[in-house]
């Protein structure tokens, strides 16, 4: 079966009716998006992998009563934020030992997640929490207000409040940094 | 979604592009597979175990069950709750009168008083009592 031409509510229906492919293709179609999710806001790479595959373990369940009131993104990213948040929790109280190495990636590829997710979580960090929230929804995962609105649970014109004061922030976070420049 | 300033729209674009430039490393989705593959088979132990528990919990409390029913009596055996919704206290046979009636009750007049007529002599004390003088004399039967 050809998953890609599937829409994402398909591919979780399908997944409900009992197709055990369909899971697989869920998991290669949102991994990215999880693993990014999850890099931005970790620090380091094993970590969001840890992240990621304890919210498609989770998903494996929790799809299965999914009732389409939103799209299976919003419930993935809910999921994630949450995975992340107990796993920062669990991080303060027992500090590791030694910084992960992932050994799979390529050095070239390593790098390049690693700046990525530095420069936006660097970004990010001069917004207030549900502005950063909105940006990262909003901007780089280029969801809809309304998405944007169903994972947050506010409302339409919430979300458009607060991207409009994020902008705001940064272009003035951006003037700062310009005239420190000059 | 893009702010209006441009300076600030190039800078968000350089982000978003190197945000989208990060990737999955390629074991993640077998990692996947293995973990929910564990898990499930996981829960459907768990399942199976419980399901188990539940029968023998069943079959060992069922004839316990039916050795003690035979000791109750079938003539004590427990109301339904329509019987006893159903159970009026019983009236009584002469019926009870009200305040106002007893109220209202007019008894017979009662007869007078019976007053005791004074005894002509009764106003002197010493001849209240008619004591026979012949009991005081004093008898001697031994001489008799």
């Amino acid at each position: 079966m050809n998953w890609d031409d599937k829409s994402d509510a398909d591919l979780v229906r399908l997944f409900k009716s009992g197709e055990p492919a369909a899971f697989d293709a869920i998991v290669l179609r949102f991994q990215d998006r999880v693993f990014r999710l999850a890099c931005v806001w970790l620090y380091d790479e094993q970590s969001a992998a840890d992240v990621a595959q304890e919210v498609f373990v989770r998903g494996y369940s929790g799809l299965r009563l999914f009732r389409f009131r939103s799209a299976p993104f919003t419930w993935l990213y809910r999921t994630t934020k949450n995975v992340c948040r107990e796993f920062n929790r669990v991080r303060r109280t027992e500090p590791l030992d030694h910084e992960p190495v992932d050994t799979s990636a390529t050095p070239e590829r390593h790098v390049a997640n690693y700046q990525g997710a530095r420069r936006v979580r660097e970004l990010v960090a001069t917004l207030p929490k549900r502005q950063q929230e909105v940006v990262m929804l909003r901007i780089f995962e280029d969801l809809s207000v309304r998405e944007t609105a169903q994972a947050m649970g506010c409302r339409e014109g919430t979300v458009k409040a607060l991207l409009h004061q994020a902008v705001k922030q940064l272009k003035l976070n951006n003037d700062g940094a310009g005239s420190d420049r000059e | 979604m893009m702010a209006q300033d441009p300076i600030v729209n190039r800078e968000l674009d350089q982000l978003k592009r190197g945000y989208r430039d990060i990737h999955a490393p390629a074991y993640l989705a077998t990692r996947i597979r293995a973990a929910v593959a564990g898990r499930g088979a996981r829960s459907h132990r768990w399942i199976w175990v419980t399901a188990a528990t539940a029968i023998v919990a069943v079959a060992w409390l069922l004839p316990n069950l039916l050795q003690r029913q035979p000791a109750v009596s079938p003539g004590a055996s427990r109301p339904s709750f329509s019987t006893l919704a159903a159970l009026r206290p019983a009236t009584p046979a002469v019926k009870t009168p009200g305040l106002s009636q007893l109220r209202s009750v007019t008894m017979p007049a009662m007869s007078p008083k019976p007053q005791l007529k004074p005894h002509p002599e009764s106003d002197k004390p010493q001849t209240r009592l008619h004591i026979d003088d012949a009991y005081l004399e004093e008898k001697d039967h031994a001489h008799v």
